[in-house]
């Protein structure tokens, strides 16, 4: 678990330490005085990315030239210190020395979130469903992230390749084979992981919202390109086109899926609250799989932020009951909350970049 | 409050040295201090070495490695007797010479391409040695060219670009094996690495009662 954190000019701290020392954490505060920028912390050092934004800046404090964010962390059995400074490049430690590959520092441990951004995933651009399961899949499969990688490089190579006027097709063609081998090896890790969170959510939603208890994620790629041979076919069909266009017109990097009940897509046809529903069953879903996967079993945190305000009391204690089962729970709260799991855990409060 | 700058020479000379890997400019500036406590003789001798580095020192007309032979000559490799002429090894630098010569087991010739296909970095086909090595190849004699490319997305195609411009000319194109290093424990190599193992997995039936060839 993350036994303690510290945060040097992040957001609107300017220096805290804080210590953790139960499984289930609630930040409480007001709005505005630093709940969510804690749990930002916490997520970017998983991750190396904000949930918040894609702009370094935006974490830093203003007027600072740079931002540090520190933990320690017991996972399994081992322990290491993470920091990270923040600055005009960023710099990663690992118990004290200088990491230079966000893949040795990244993957230390596995966050779920529960955002109020959530409905998003379902009812915003494709690039968000894209990144969700992105991140979901690379939990759970490290090949995954590495042919993620290696795809967007290639894809961003023949993009430039097509801008140029007198490129000869031969050299576009050199990056076929290997475009097509990665790309391939995520439509088919995109297709499995899509059927099972379908099963997931649809035990979940039976519960939650028994008229979308039908519900299916299909992935809206052809599942031909699943294969290899046909992906390459399929560039070499293209390359006129793609070269008219200037950038590559198929693949997964185009991806999208959509949430089909009832035959009806939810994000055309669905309400806010049932979006609201299947968003929040989406998540517990990613954490019933994420809990059980012998990768990320004992690694995982579970971050929510204020994302259960709208939930009727019953479905509430259910889910803070789930979530209970992960390595470690923060949470935040405007006020402390009348719930099973508060007198188990440590109340942190928030109060103007201040925590007591 | 500023801090005391440098003497000019010696900042000109940090500067310098922050141009080399690895060095930062705490670093950059412990060297030059300690550069300047040299014996001045010492000093000179650096300075010569440094300045004829280019007139003692070319690449290879040949294989583009390096060579210290008089009179633009070939390198070490491509002027030794023993080395056969007919398996050209391409590298992207000749750094990678120096790695692959450690293990002194090819004896082959080499090919340095000066880097491989990537357009983001400005890297085409044009900027590297490929016209040499048409030109070496069209001289005949090859049995075989192996691409020792990186393993990244553009050195994968590198070597397919490279493999289809000189397919069907009569030798065989291989690049060598990924996987596991010699001498290490399965239990601590990386899942892409173990992935590529046995994607190139050997048979160890003997060959009279080979069953299904791995793929």
């Amino acid at each position: 678990m993350v036994n303690s954190l510290v945060l040097q000019n992040f957001r609107l701290f300017e220096s805290v330490s804080l210590r953790f020392e139960a499984p289930t954490v609630f930040l409480c505060g007001s709005n505005g005085q630093g709940k969510t920028s804690l749990l930002e912390a916490l997520f970017y050092l998983a991750n190396l990315r904000s949930f918040r934004t894609s702009r370094t800046s935006e974490m830093i404090k203003i007027h600072a030239p740079s931002a540090i964010v520190g933990a320690s962390v017991s996972f399994r059995d081992w322990s290491r210190q993470l920091a990270v400074e923040l600055g005009e490049t960023r710099k990663l430690v690992v118990d004290g020395k200088h990491v230079p590959r966000a893949s040795e520092f990244a993957g230390s441990f596995n966050t779920v979130t529960f955002l109020p951004d959530d409905p998003e995933i379902i009812t915003g651009r494709s690039q968000v469903r894209r990144k969700f399961l992105d991140m979901f899949i690379s939990m759970l499969d490290h090949g995954y992230f590495t042919a993620l990688q290696a795809y967007y490089n290639g894809v961003k190579n023949r993009n430039c390749l097509l801008r140029m006027k007198d490129t000869n097709n031969d050299v576009i063609r050199s990056y076929h084979p290997a475009l097509a081998k990665y790309g391939a090896e995520i439509v088919q890790a995109r297709e499995i992981h899509l059927r099972i969170l379908s099963d997931f959510m649809r035990n979940i939603m039976a519960e939650l919202k028994p008229e979308l208890a039908d519900l299916q994620l299909k992935l809206k790629t052809v599942h031909e390109l699943s294969d290899p041979k046909i992906f390459e076919e399929k560039l070499e069909r293209n390359l006129e086109k793609d070269r008219l266009n200037g950038y590559m017109t198929t693949g997964p990097h185009l991806d999208d899926f959509d949430f089909v009940a009832d035959g009806k897509s939810l994000k055309l046809y669905g309400s806010r609250g049932q979006c609201r529903a299947t968003s929040f069953a989406l998540k517990e879903a990613e954490f019933d799989i994420v809990k059980n996967h012998s990768m990320s079993k004992d690694n995982t945190v579970v971050i929510v932020d204020d994302a259960t305000g709208d939930l009727d009391k019953k479905t509430q204690e259910a889910f803070y009951h789930k979530i209970s089962e992960a390595k470690q729970v923060f949470c935040s709260f405007t006020e402390i909350p009348d719930n099973p799991l508060t007198q188990y855990s440590q109340i942190v409060h928030i109060t103007a970049g201040r925590a007591v | 409050m500023f801090a005391q700058p440098w003497p000019e020479p010696l900042a000109e000379l940090i500067e310098m040295l922050k141009n080399l890997p690895g060095v930062g400019k705490r670093s950059a500036e412990r060297m030059a201090l300690s550069l300047y406590l040299w014996d001045p003789a010492k000093l000179e001798a650096l300075a010569g070495n440094l300045a004829s580095l280019h007139t003692r020192i070319h690449a290879c007309p040949e294989c583009g490695n390096l060579s210290d032979a008089p009179d633009n000559g070939a390198c070490g490799i491509c002027s030794s007797p023993v080395r056969d002429r007919s398996i050209i090894c391409v590298v992207e630098d000749v750094a990678q010479i120096h790695s692959l010569e450690s293990a002194g087991v090819f004896k082959g010739v080499y090919h340095v391409l000066g880097g491989r296909i990537a357009p983001l970095e400005g890297k085409f086909p044009e900027s590297l040695s490929i016209p040499r090595l048409e030109a070496r190849i069209s001289a005949g004699g090859i049995r075989e060219m192996i691409l020792a490319l990186s393993q990244d997305i553009e050195g994968q195609a590198t070597a397919v670009y490279l493999a289809n411009r000189f397919q069907g000319r009569g030798f065989a194109i291989t690049r060598p094996a990924r996987g596991l290093p010699a001498g290490s424990d399965l239990t601590y190599a990386d899942s892409a690495t173990i992935a590529l193992a046995l994607d190139a997995r050997t048979s160890l039936n003997r060959p009279n009662e080979q069953e299904d060839t791995p793929r």
